[in-house]
């Protein structure tokens, strides 16, 4: 049996700063809300669980290239 | 004539030369598909009346003195993701089953039927390729046929499966990120990831159009370059490559390894002789960005789907597409920058050396209740994580033939060679010389084996 989970949209997007990972993972679970993705808390807390999977690898690639773009060089 | 056990080359000589009919090799695949499949899981389809009629159709064509062709008589089966004539492309997922059934054959199912193979039926797999486990909620997990407690790797596992058990000599899968390779590895065969772009792809249900490939698993090497030759439509080359600069991968690559893994690289680069290790910079960020795109293109592939069935998905797999769907550009721009320069190390390593070595998994096949590995120190899921070592080198298009580690009567580990872009033959080479050294070769299961399961 389907459950609303009332997950709701900001009118103005949060500002996201990169190294707050619970707030980014927000921002995509509401875009995923928004495109009619995410109609069960079932799927949110799964849904929310690969987001901050791939916020984690998204931290080694940010990382990365901050390394790489570096002046040290 | 103990037909289980043949090779695909033997069995095709065999036919040729008519000391067993194409109709007696089918009889006797079907007769171990359907006493063992009920244990291993690996087909969802088996087609014993087609298969029966195609053997007779071969059978008469050698009897009237017409040419068949190199993999005559010898029994194959696809991953449930290649369009078959008649068939539902169900791609692991049920809620493709009430899909038209597709007209015609994809190329690479053709050409081993005009090679004379004979088609035996569909393979289980990680719904819509996504996963490393083969733990599928609507079909089922596939056991490993070397112990049935454990995984069979994935996503190609009811196709590792199948050529482990012996029910058929050559099944062909696919491979984004490892699913050819990691269940290779688990279950101890030769399993390809060809150059990205080499093998026709028409009639495959796409999971990662970038990445995505797909690869034969064999127990011989002898076996996957025939079905190679056969899918890439390329002759066997007239000279061979005999000597290999070698280089082992060092740094991402050893660092959560199995012991037995990286000595068994160690071992391999001691039979070419030379094989210093290297480092190949930002691999582990390539394997971050693999991640990341494949979430990104594989959700956007399902996103209008999702939108209104998202309930008939596995929730494991449902979960990780929507995640994908809604991953920031910037991140994928990011990922796609990364692999951009991880493809510049990686050729800069390939033209000093022939062949690069590394391991194909972290781990032997992880135990089906827990489904766990350890990484870093931490135990994580073996579905999203068995392809540590292979998931950022495809990244890069080149061919990867995952080959099997000599070690009978222990559980199965892979090691992947890799080579430039439509080195295949070289790959191939390597191989024999390995095989020849004893150094690799399959081992029959032997641990907690089909037969004493059941």
């Amino acid at each position: 049996m389907k459950q609303a989970i009332g997950y709701q949209l900001s009118t103005t997007p949060p500002q996201v700063q990169e190294n707050q990972p619970s707030e980014v993972v927000a921002v995509e679970l509401a875009r995923a809300n928004a495109k009619g993705l995410i109609d069960t808390a079932d799927i949110l807390t799964g849904v929310e669980r690969n987001l901050v999977l791939l916020e984690q690898h998204f931290e080694i690639v940010a990382q990365t290239l901050a390394n790489l773009d570096s002046p040290a060089k | 004539m103990n037909i289980e056990k043949m090779t695909a080359m033997e069995i095709g000589a065999a036919v040729h030369a008519k000391q067993v009919s194409a109709l007696r090799v089918v009889e006797a695949a079907l007769e171990t598909i359907h006493r063992n499949n009920h244990t291993l899981n690996a087909f969802t389809l088996v087609k014993d009346s087609s298969a029966r009629s195609c053997a007779a159709e071969i059978d008469s064509r050698l009897a009237n003195g017409l040419e068949v062709g190199p993999l005559a008589g010898v029994p194959f089966a696809a991953k449930d993701l290649f369009d078959v004539r008649d068939e539902v492309t169900s791609a692991g997922a049920k809620l493709r089953s009430s899909q038209p059934k597709a007209v015609y054959d994809a190329s690479a199912i053709a050409r081993m039927k005009a090679a004379g193979a004979i088609y035996l039926g569909r393979l289980n797999m990680d719904e819509f390729a996504y996963g490393f486990a083969t733990v599928n909620a609507h079909f089922g997990t596939t056991r490993n046929p070397h112990d049935v407690d454990r995984l069979a790797g994935g996503s190609s596992g009811g196709s590792a499966a199948a050529v482990a058990a012996g029910l058929v000599p050559i099944t062909l899968g696919s491979d984004t990120n490892g699913s050819v390779r990691v269940p290779a590895s688990l279950c101890g065969l030769f399993g390809l990831r060809p150059t990205h772009g080499l093998l026709p792809m028409d009639g495959v249900f796409p999971f990662v159009e970038q990445l995505d490939t797909i690869g034969p698993f064999t127990r011989t090497i002898e076996d996957l370059a025939a079905c190679f030759r056969v899918l890439a439509n390329t002759p066997k080359p007239k000279r061979k490559k005999t000597t290999f600069r070698v280089a082992r991968l060092d740094g991402w690559f050893r660092r959560n390894g199995h012991r037995d893994g990286n000595n068994g690289v160690d071992e391999i680069a001691a039979s070419f002789g030379k094989a210093p290790l290297i480092q190949l910079p930002f691999s582990e960020a390539a394997r971050s960005a693999a991640f990341l795109i494949t979430s990104k293109y594989g959700g956007l592939l399902h996103e209008e789907t999702l939108r209104t069935r998202a309930t008939e998905y596995d929730p494991a797999v449902r979960d990780r597409l929507i995640a994908g769907i809604a991953l920031s550009d910037h991140k994928v721009a990011a990922a796609k920058r990364i692999i951009e320069r991880y493809n510049q190390e990686l050729q800069r390593a390939l033209s000093k050396f022939d062949l690069l070595i590394a391991p194909t998994t972290p781990s032997t096949a992880p135990d089906i209740s827990e489904s766990l590995i350890e990484v870093d120190g931490k135990l994580v899921s073996a579905r999203a994580n068995l392809g540590l070592y292979t998931q950022p080198l495809s990244v890069a298009g080149v061919p990867i033939l995952s080959v099997p580690l000599k070690r009978p009567g222990k559980l199965p580990l892979g090691v992947q060679l890799i080579a430039n872009r439509g080195n295949e033959e070289h790959l191939f080479s390597a191989a024999e010389h390995l095989e020849r050294a004893d150094v690799i070769g399959f081992s029959a299961p032997a641990l907690k084996t089909v037969e004493a399961a059941t």
